[in-house]
């Protein structure tokens, strides 16, 4: 199972200082607050909320609960490189692991289930675009051994690429913020 | 607090963060916040804080987790307002 989320820095939203304190207080564990250490509106904070929604996407993909409590999801273990980071996400009954990508104006991350293992990850696929290029964007990306000729959403909005409206087996996350979008699947 | 005069400064709390106003014309009680108005989820945690400023009541985690549709965010405002 693959989890993604997009966040554009230019549509986000200003915080005074208190209003900064007010929402992560709503969004952190206390075990997350010592390590979070971001100034008001400061972009890098941003990858607490990418990763917990990545690591939700899959746990509402397996379990058709909508777990919308950020605190469920306890982001740890946060390695920067520059503009790449890595992190795990404890989460309700599993754990991920998970990768992030910053830019000036984005910050895309991906999540995977610790079950699932990197190795499982080995034919990964991301990438972002236009928000009304994103289904075929995603399309055109598919090896050419995967047919799929449209992305069906089902009736909990969950995407899945589809051939002939027959959903395919490749796990897909999507996700749009702003005028941008992004994808994620893993393949065979 | 009657329920229609919730559901009006309700809708005045959500407008900010809706995209297409069309989307409020038509805001039933099984309006789902997400998926009906297209309000993107990172919103969600200001509009909690805005229904906590706007009816002076504090939401608790749990009950945030269950804002998903319009007559959920009605029915856990008005159970904090008569406290």
């Amino acid at each position: 199972m693959i989890g993604n989320d997009l966040i554009d820095f230019r549509v986000c939203r200003r915080y005074r200082p208190e209003r900064w304190r007010a929402y992560w207080s709503k969004v952190l564990r206390p075990e997350e607050c010592d390590a979070f250490v971001y100034a008001p509106n400061e972009p890098k904070a941003w990858l607490y909320w990418a990763a917990k929604e990545s690591a939700w996407k899959i746990w509402f993909r397996r379990s058709a609960k909508r777990l919308l409590n950020p605190k469920a999801f306890c982001l740890s273990t946060i390695e920067w490189e520059g503009s790449q980071v890595s992190f795990r996400v404890e989460g309700p009954e599993q754990n991920y692991q998970g990768r992030a990508s910053m830019d000036d104006t984005h910050l895309h991350a991906w999540v995977w289930s610790e079950a699932f293992g990197e190795a499982g990850t080995a034919k990964l696929k991301i990438a972002s675009c236009e928000k009304n290029q994103l289904d075929q964007a995603a399309l055109s990306s598919l090896p050419d051994h995967l047919l799929a000729d449209q992305i069906l959403r089902d009736p909990q909005g969950i995407p899945h690429f589809a051939k002939d409206g027959k959903p395919l087996n490749v796990p897909l996350s999507l996700s749009h913020h702003g005028s941008r979008a992004a994808f994620a699947y893993v393949y065979s | 607090m009657k329920e229609n005069e919730i559901i009006s400064k309700l809708r005045e709390i959500v407008s900010p963060y809706v995209e297409d106003k069309s989307l409020l014309e038509g805001v039933k009680p099984e309006t789902n916040l997400l998926s009906d108005l297209q309000i993107n989820s990172a919103d969600l945690v200001d509009i909690v804080l805005d229904t906590e400023e706007a009816f002076d009541i504090e939401i608790e985690d749990e009950a945030a987790d269950q804002m998903l549709t319009v007559e959920d965010v009605v029915r856990i405002i008005a159970e904090r307002v008569k406290q």
